[in-house]
Parts: structure tokens; sequence; C-alpha cells
């Protein structure tokens, strides 16, 4: 005869075995099985490279590349921007492959591998001659994947007096020269231009480019062409600015960071690159003014105006290269 | 009793016999999602749109994704007035059978 | 005995929930366990998506306004530069030797209210055997009036689908 105080008493008892039975699967839940996944690791270290911006801890702007400290990237992806998968960025293809900066494997697990697992790893790029890489030679089993990308090109504006006249003016035949370069924001920054193509000031390097600077700004004689000073102005308004380096004659005369303090002769050619910052001060609609003044009295100079849009800068054609992740 | 246990043990089997296919069809969701399909497809999508033959591409592509790669494709397209601007908002639908996607943007 | 009665409900219902409790902790632990299968497929994946990669990046405009390397390639028929941009991109490798992937390619596009192909370019040298696992990638590509395809002419704008078929030889 079954009872009513055994069936009670069976169903509590059948009731806290079965919850006792569901916990048990918590403690297997620490014991991974790491070796299998090699493969899957080095897929979706390559799918973060090639096709994810990175992101810096303040996310205005996914410009990780220009920050001070490698703690401050919470992860790193080479791609240009969110929506254009295998084209990378050059700057941040170099501030990846700086082991100077970001110290191999502490940095690259936490923002790029990712996991508790402690993967060693070997990741290269190939483009054009160079090749970059980054961790020691692989051993026997290893898993890997092997993308193929394109680096975008710098762009710049080039001003060959051998070419371009805009100081020949025949009054003109001092070395008192003021060149602005206007570059709008708006103009640029245009969503119907390819991404390949695309120049953002805020995110890309500009480069100046003024080649036989005698014949350009029209000196004759012996006078010596002389830069006075580097202005900086956004919406015609100057600010401090220091993120540029300034070349003249293919030797360095400005580095990043610092500012034109003298007056420099410049023989032959001068190359200005102009460097994105983690927050940068222009908007969407600003337009940055760079003015070289090559006298000491800028308001009796002759001045005139280039501006940097998508008629007078050029980007040279990028080239594919390949992306190899190996994982062990 | 033997009823009411039974009758647990039917319910037990039924999360069971679900359990092997809820891995598998998940899986198998991740593995073979067709993202460069999609996206090769989005992007050609947008650089017809503005063209003057773009009804007969879309034709191209409806016949050719559906015999070649066995995907049911849509592209709807609607003019709009944005501000002073004339947008075209595009619908792109794609089903191949495991993966459904859709996607609606201003071109 | 009455007592021997009462010993032997005892002895079934421990019997019975013996039962029970090992056939409810089976049936718990099976339904917790979700099958995926493994790793059989990500070979495949990766030669796919190799290959889909190589054809993105070919597709990407030269210039800012400019045609694609591959529209040009097919627009004018020029099966030998394809085989030149693309065979090193599949090949090309840092680890150990080059990666012996073949491949071939054709062109499919749309003839009324059918489908019909045409080879683009079957590279030489190897035979397939047949037991070659093999993974497809495609990219659309838009041709234009005045082509030198060997397909008859519409006198229109069309997307014809690249078809390319990989393996490992």
């Amino acid at each position: 005869m079954v009872t009513i105080d055994f069936l009670v008493g069976f169903t509590i008892f059948i009731s806290a075995f079965i919850i006792v039975v569901a916990m048990v699967p918590h403690p297997l839940f620490a014991v991974q099985s790491a070796r299998i996944d090699y493969d899957a690791v080095a897929y979706r270290t390559g799918v973060i490279l090639v096709e994810d911006p990175g992101m810096p801890t303040s996310p205005d702007f996914p410009a990780w590349e220009r920050q001070m400290d490698p703690g401050d990237v919470i992860r790193m992806g080479l791609a240009v921007e969110r929506g254009s998968p295998h084209i990378l960025s050059p700057a941040k293809v170099d501030r990846f492959f700086d082991t100077g900066f970001f110290t191999y494997p502490d940095d690259y697990q936490r923002s790029l591998i990712f996991g508790d697992y402690p993967y060693s790893f070997h990741i290269t790029l190939s483009h054009r001659d160079d090749r970059w890489s980054v961790g020691p030679a692989p051993p026997d089993q290893f898993g890997v994947v092997r993308r193929v990308v394109t680096v975008k090109e710098t762009s710049s504006l080039i001003r060959d007096g051998n070419v371009h006249h805009e100081f020949h003016l025949p009054e003109n035949l001092t070395g008192d020269q003021r060149l602005t370069i206007g570059i709008p924001c708006a103009t640029l920054i245009d969503p119907a231009v390819d991404p390949l193509f695309r120049i953002d000031p805020r995110i890309d390097p500009l480069q100046i480019e003024v080649r036989n600077i005698r014949e350009y700004l029209n000196v004759t004689g012996n006078e010596a062409v002389v830069l006075d000073e580097i202005r900086i102005a956004r919406q015609g308004i100057t600010i401090p600015f220091a993120a540029y380096t300034l070349d003249i004659d293919e030797d360095e005369a400005v580095s990043l960071d610092d500012t034109l303090q003298t007056s420099r002769t410049v023989p032959g050619n001068l190359t200005f690159t102009l460097h994105p910052v983690p927050n940068p001060p222009w908007r969407q609609a600003d337009t940055i003014d760079i003015t070289f003044i090559f006298s000491d009295n800028p308001d009796g100079a002759d001045h005139r105006v280039v501006i940097y849009d998508y008629n007078n800068a050029t980007i040279p054609r990028a080239e594919p290269g390949i992306l190899e992740v190996a994982v062990w | 009793m033997g009823f009411l246990i039974s009758i647990a043990l039917l319910f037990l089997m039924l999360i069971v016999s679900q359990a092997t296919l809820v891995g598998q069809t998940t899986a198998e969701g991740v593995l073979e999602f067709p993202k460069h399909e999609i996206r090769d497809f989005r992007s050609e999508v947008i650089r017809s749109v503005h063209l003057e033959t773009t009804n007969d591409i879309r034709e191209d592509l409806r016949l050719l994704s559906l015999k070649r790669n066995h995907a049911v494709v849509s592209v709807e397209t609607s003019e709009l007035w944005v501000e002073d601007r004339q947008v075209t908002m595009v619908m792109i639908r794609y089903n191949n059978g495991v993966t459904v996607y859709e996607e609606t943007l201003l071109v | 005995m009455v007592v021997q009665d009462d010993a032997t409900l005892y002895t079934i219902e421990g019997v019975a929930a013996a039962l029970l409790m090992i056939a409810t902790a089976t049936i718990v632990f099976q339904a917790i366990s979700i099958y995926t299968p493994g790793d059989t497929h990500i070979d495949d994946m990766l030669l796919e998506q190799l290959g889909a990669d190589a054809l993105a990046v070919m597709d990407m405009p030269r210039g800012q306004g400019e045609k694609t390397l591959l529209e040009e390639v097919v627009q004018e028929w020029r099966p030998d530069i394809f085989d030149a941009t693309f065979s090193p991109l599949l090949r090309e490798r840092s680890f150990g030797a080059e990666d012996p992937i073949q491949y071939s390619a054709e062109i499919s596009y749309r003839i009324g209210d059918g489908v019909e192909s045409v080879t683009f370019s079957d590279p030489p040298g190897y035979v397939a055997t047949g037991r070659d696992p093999a993974v497809r990638v495609t990219r659309w590509v838009q041709i234009h009036p005045g082509h030198s395809l060997p397909i008859p002419s519409t006198g229109r704008s069309q997307a014809v689908l690249l078809e390319v078929i990989l393996w490992r030889g």
C-alpha cells in the first residue's frame, strides 16, 4: 500500500536530489581545453585586426594609435574605419608593430587576443617590400590564418617651383612671402569618396611638400629663403598646435610635438606633415589653415592660398599586402 | 505515482531531444554565415542604384543569386526628400536558407 | 507475514528510488551538453575566407572615381592579368613553402530568363583527381557596353558573377 507520507517524503527527496545534481556542472565549467582551438583564436584575431578600427578608452575617436599610454587602448584593430574592412591605416600599422611601445605579450594579449589562456602568437604583415612582425617564430604545431589586406597611402599636396607659379607676379621678386594651405574639413570628409582615398584630417596625416622653393617663391639673386614662422589656425583663429614634423631638404628640422622656435633657411625643399592627435581640435565643418611665413613682416608679405582638396592633393595607388597570424 | 513519474520522464526526454538540435543549428548558423557574400552584394547594390539600367541589373542580381548562389534576394528602392536633397532608400533582403539578412540604407 | 510484506515493499521502494535518481541524473547531464560540430569545417572556412579576401582586395578602386582592377580585367577579358595578381595573393606564405592552392574561375551571366556561364581562367598544370575538397568564392562585377567578354552583347550595363573554385593541390 502506498501511503501518503511515503509519497510526500519521496517527492521531497527526489526534488532535492535533482536540484543537487543540476548544480554539479558548475564546478566543471572552469575546466577548459585550449589546444583544439588555435585556428579559431587565430581566425578571431585576424578578424579583429583586419575588420575592426579598434577602440581607445576615451572613444571620442577610434584613433588609438595616438594614445600616450598603452593601457589606454581597449582593443587594437588596424582598419581605417568601421565600415571598411581590408583597408588598413598606416598610422595604426606603425603603432601596432612598435614593440618599444607595446610589450609582447602582455599588451597584445590584453587588447587583441583576449581570454584567460596565455596564447603565444606571431603576427606578420608584408606590404610592398616592407615586412613588419611581432612575436617569436612559431613551433611545429600552430594555428594560422592569412588575410589579404591593402594599406591606405598618405595623401600629399605638392607644390613644385617648376610647375606651379602662384607667386610669380612681376612686382614680386623678394623672399617676403606667405603661403597658406587651407584644409576644408567639410569638403574632405565626404562619405561619397571611397574610404581608400578619403582624406580625414582628424585621423590621417597630411603632407605638404614644396619643392624648388626658390623658383616657387620667385626668389632670384643671392637672397635666401628663410622660414620664420608656422601658424596653424582653426576657422581663422590661430591656435597652439604642436603635432607636426618639418623636414628641410630631407633633414628633420622640427620633430613631432615641437614647434618652430627659430628661423630656418630653406635651400631647396620643404616637407611638412601634420599628424592626427587623440582629441583633435577640428570639427567636421572647420577649415584648418597652415601658414608658412617667409618674412619677418607678415603683414607686408605677398599672400597666396592653396586649398588642400581632392583636386590638388593626391593619394598614391594602394597595393595589397598579406597579414598572417599564427597562434600556439 | 508511476503515471506522474512517467510524465516527468517524458518531459525530460523532450528537453534532451531538443538539445542536440539546438547545438547543431546554432553552431551551423555561426560557421556558415555568408559574411563576404552579403558584403559584396550590398556594395554591388549601392554601386548600381544610380545607374539608368538599374532594373535590369536588379534582375541580373536576383536571377544569378538564385541560380548560382542558392539565395533569394530582393532589392527595393524608393525616393525620399531629406532636407533639400533627394536620397534613395534601398531595402535589401537576403535569404540563403540558413541566414536571413535585411537592411535598409539611404544612398 | 506482514513484516515480510513491508520489507518487500521497502526493498522495492529503495530500488525504484535508486533507479529514478540515476535515470534523472543521467538525463540531466545529457541535456546540458550541447553538441557542436567541431573543427571539421575550419580548414574549408579558412580557405574560403582567403579567396574571398583576395577577391575583395582586387575589387577596390585604383583611384578616386576609377574602376577596380577586377572590373578592368573582366571588361577587357584579361585572364592573364587576373592570374598574375590573384595567384600570389593566395600562395605567398611567411612560414614555410608556398601554399599549393589551385583555382579555376568562370563568369556567369544572365541571358533572358536563364543563366549561362563561360570559363574565365583555368590555369593548367594540375589534373583534378575529383577527390580534392574545394570551396567556392564569388564576386559581383559590373560590365558596361563595349566589353570584350565572349557573351552576347546586351547594349546595357549588367552585373555578372565571377565564381572561383579553390582547392589545395
